[in-house]
């Protein structure tokens, strides 16, 4: 094997991807959707129109109640974006009093986050308060029908929208809602009305039966104190916290990923050589390198391409995660749990033996396929085959221990996947090296017998290869030894 | 003299249908060397055994006096019958790329490509991508990329087809100019006026077996003369034919003479035209045309193939499609 060659063979397949405009587009792709999937839902949120409500109280009893839990509402929203500022931009201390503050101030949430700006933020960048969802309009003497035609009518500037009407009526001893709205899918101020209507009702129905009320629900907060804890960890460590709980997710999130990143790759192999035979670069490139150099250099290539992949994939991770963990709780949870040094090293190994099996495999069937149609039609069996470990991961994030998922974690071709998803369980020892010999044996397995398919396919073609001597083909050496 | 390449009895199938049946020859350092023969007649699998793409089922093929390596490959430039380059590429970055596989290093490489492409005219198209040339310009770059590493063994496939006769004209001047630096050429193709023009010696394969190998001279040798001849009706042909040891065809073609008649005289080998004209004349021949014909490197083939044979390649839709080119 002259590595020359290797090299620059590897070289150009690096290249000949990563010069492309297509590349970065699926680069960026994935970072882009783990940033829309990460602020979608608060730009969602903030996007929605605030929903203008009118309250009509028949019971003269419920509506202070549900003014007094939209506020709450309200209340619990800007404290969320007054807790993110002070974690950003205030130190320990500071945080603490801010919120303390904040939770003594005024009724208006809104006026109490103000107050707390103004003592510990000032000259300090502006606190961006979502914007208030539910907007109460003073109605007073209006009778629904003509409610009803208000919320039917265009807004102007002097006459602000209704979205909404809450009428409460008389319902027993207690109160029926009857909700009027244009858009019926905005279910805002109906749900945090019925829930704050609900309780109000359950309280009056215990004092009516001559319960106390605080006793009751103390009763109802009680709640059993539940530990979860692992055998398999370290003696006096052996409570289960939420980053051992994360570390299962992360196993399979692992997974799932090399599983996405080797057949993102390894069909760039059998396009590349697909591409070597439609466009006859093939021969000349067997005059001037060996079979084998060939072969490495281009899974050596594309496994750039997956490093690189990868290193764009990670570093937009974690930027991403930096960018939010003043917002998220637990960010370092997580990050400990894909950062754990015994998950990358068993990722690295993973991606080695799943990229050389899946990789040379698809690199052979290229060289059995004379057009794009041809390798379309061998594929399709395949990669039905291949989703199986996706059936198997997930199935680990249930159970990594499931007959399910340890059977087919002995599959060869699923070993990969399903031992990186069952590795957080701590499977034991033996598992774990057996494991790793099956993946290296099948590997070492795959390959030879991809090299000698390249060889017999390459210059030959599908067609000459399957309908003359194919298992001759294979193991006689008719093609030039390298 | 050394030989550069070499093929000893060399049989190959495929499918259980021969493709080689036991072809040997061997290429002389310095030689330009014709590999002739139709479609089909076992060239390309012969030139492909030779550089140890493909092994023999029996025989063997040797490259500087050893079995083909990556070394002795290193010294060999080989432009394929089935061409294609990477279209994404940018032309000068490809003869560059190829020149390093054969051991280059990387600034000589790129001055060498950007010598090449100047003086072939193609310093223009240095920065384009294979993918926006033309097939005839593709060709180009792709033989430049056979001999940008000075090769002391060049090969080349049917070089001269898909190309428009200029570039034929220029491929044969790159080829000359190869053998004058004394570099081996090897090319082949069913178009025998390029070899006729070009080889020192030639090969002819037909059917998976050589044939002919030798001088042109040689070849031509195997073929009989003739000369055609027009003339009154009435004149002694006949007689001329005896006196010569020839055979007297008369042909179809209609003279401008309505009483005229154009004959084909095929003479004996030792026979020259003059022979044949003095004959007429001694016999009071009264000749309105008299034109002797040199045989061709396509006669030759047909002659040493047999008519049978030729026949049937032709209907194998093969045989000397590329002469009328």
């Amino acid at each position: 094997m002259r590595w020359r060659s290797v090299f620059l063979i590897a070289r150009r397949e690096f290249l000949a991807y990563t010069l492309t405009v297509g590349f970065w587009l699926s680069v960026a792709f994935v970072p882009i959707f783990m940033a829309l999937g990460a602020t979608m839902p608060a730009l969602l949120q903030s996007a929605k129109p605030a929903s203008h409500f009118a309250l009509i109280d028949e019971t003269g009893r419920y509506a202070d109640i549900v003014r007094a839990a939209v506020t709450d509402a309200r209340r619990t929203e800007v404290r969320e974006a007054v807790e993110a500022y002070a974690n950003t931009r205030l130190d320990s201390q500071q945080r603490g009093e801010a919120l303390a503050l904040f939770d003594q101030s005024a009724s208006d949430p809104d006026q109490a986050a103000a107050d707390t700006m103004a003592a510990f933020a000032s000259g300090k960048a502006a606190l961006d308060l979502p914007r208030a969802q539910l907007i109460e309009r003073d109605v007073h003497g209006q009778d629904l029908d003509r409610l009803r035609r208000m919320m039917q009518s265009e807004p102007s500037t002097n006459a602000p929208p209704l979205n909404a009407v809450l009428v409460i009526k008389p319902d027993g001893d207690g109160a029926a809602l009857d909700y009027w709205s244009a858009n019926l899918a905005d279910r805002r101020l109906v749900d945090i009305a019925e829930d704050a209507v609900a309780a109000q009702m359950r309280i009056e129905a215990l004092r009516r039966a001559g319960l106390d009320v605080r006793i009751v629900s103390e009763a109802d907060s009680v709640r059993p104190v539940t530990r979860l804890f692992s055998p398999v960890k370290s003696a006096g460590a052996e409570e289960v916290t939420r980053r051992d709980e994360i570390r299962y997710a992360a196993g399979a999130m692992l997974a799932f990923l090399l599983w996405m990143l080797v057949f993102s790759v390894a069909n760039m192999l059998l396009s590349s050589v697909l591409e070597e035979k439609t466009t006859k670069v093939m021969e000349s490139l067997l005059v001037s390198a060996r079979m084998s150099e060939i072969l490495a250099g281009k899974l050596l290539g594309v496994g750039g391409v997956a490093f690189a992949l990868l290193a764009v994939w990670a570093a937009s991770t974690i930027g991403l995660g930096a960018l939010v963990s003043g917002h998220t709780d637990g960010f370092a949870d997580i990050f400990a749990a894909f950062a754990d040094p015994k998950m990358l090293i068993a990722f690295a190994a993973c991606f080695v033996a799943g990229y050389l099996m899946y990789g040379a495999t698809f690199l052979a069937l290229g060289s059995l396929c004379d057009s794009t149609q041809e390798a379309q039609t061998l594929m399709s069996p395949v990669i039905l085959l291949l989703m199986a470990p996706m059936l198997g991961i997930v199935a680990a994030l249930d159970d990594p221990n499931s007959a399910f998922v340890t059977t087919l974690a002995w599959a060869p071709i699923f070993t990969p996947f399903l031992m990186l998803a069952r590795l957080p369980s701590d499977p034991p020892l033996w598992e774990i090296i057996a494991a790793v010999v099956l993946m290296v044996g099948t590997a070492l397995l795959i390959l030879f017998l991809a090299a000698r398919i390249f060889r017999a396919g390459a210059l030959g073609g599908g067609k000459q290869f399957w309908e003359h001597n194919a298992i001759g083909r294979i193991f006689a050496r008719r093609v030039r030894k390298s | 003299m050394t030989a550069v390449l070499e093929l000893q009895n060399v049989q190959k199938q495929f499918g259980g249908r021969p493709a080689v049946r036991g072809v040997s020859l061997a290429v002389e350092q310095g030689a330009i060397f014709g590999f002739l023969g139709p479609n089909g007649a076992g060239k390309t699998t012969s030139l492909r055994m030779a550089l140890g793409i493909i092994e023999p089922d029996a025989g063997s093929a040797l490259l500087f006096g050893k079995r083909p390596s990556a070394e002795s490959l290193d010294r060999v430039g080989f432009l394929p019958e089935e061409r294609g380059l990477y279209r994404k590429m940018k032309c000068e970055d490809i003869i560059v790329y190829f020149a390093r596989l054969k051991g280059m290093h990387a600034d000589a490489a790129r001055l060498r490509a950007r010598e090449l492409l100047q003086r072939f005219g193609l310093a223009d198209y240095a920065r384009r991508k294979v993918k926006d040339l033309s097939k005839g310009m593709a060709q180009k770059i792709q033989v430049l990329a056979a001999v940008v590493h000075n090769p002391d063994l060049v090969i080349l496939d049917e070089p001269f087809s898909g190309l428009d006769p200029v570039n034929q004209s220029a491929l044969e001047d790159l080829v000359r100019d190869l053998a004058a630096q004394g570099r081996t050429v090897i090319f082949s193709t069913h178009v025998m006026e390029h070899a006729e023009r070009l080889c020192d010696r030639i090969a002819l394969i037909a059917g998976g077996r050589k044939i002919f190998d030798g001088g042109v001279r040689e070849a031509l040798a195997h073929c009989p003369r003739w000369v055609e001849i027009e003339a009154p009706k009435q004149s002694d042909m006949d007689g001329v034919a005896a006196a010569l040891g020839a055979v007297a065809e008369r042909s179809d073609h209609v003279c401008d003479d309505p009483e005229d008649i154009r004959w084909r005289l095929v003479l004996p080998k030792a026979i020259e035209p003059q022979a044949a004209l003095r004959a007429c004349l001694s016999r009071g021949v009264d000749v309105r045309l008299f034109e002797p014909h040199r045989p061709r490197l396509r006669d030759a083939f047909v002659q040493l193939v047999g008519d049978d044979d030729a026949a049937q390649l032709r209907t194998e839709g093969a045989a000397l499609q590329g002469d009328a080119a």
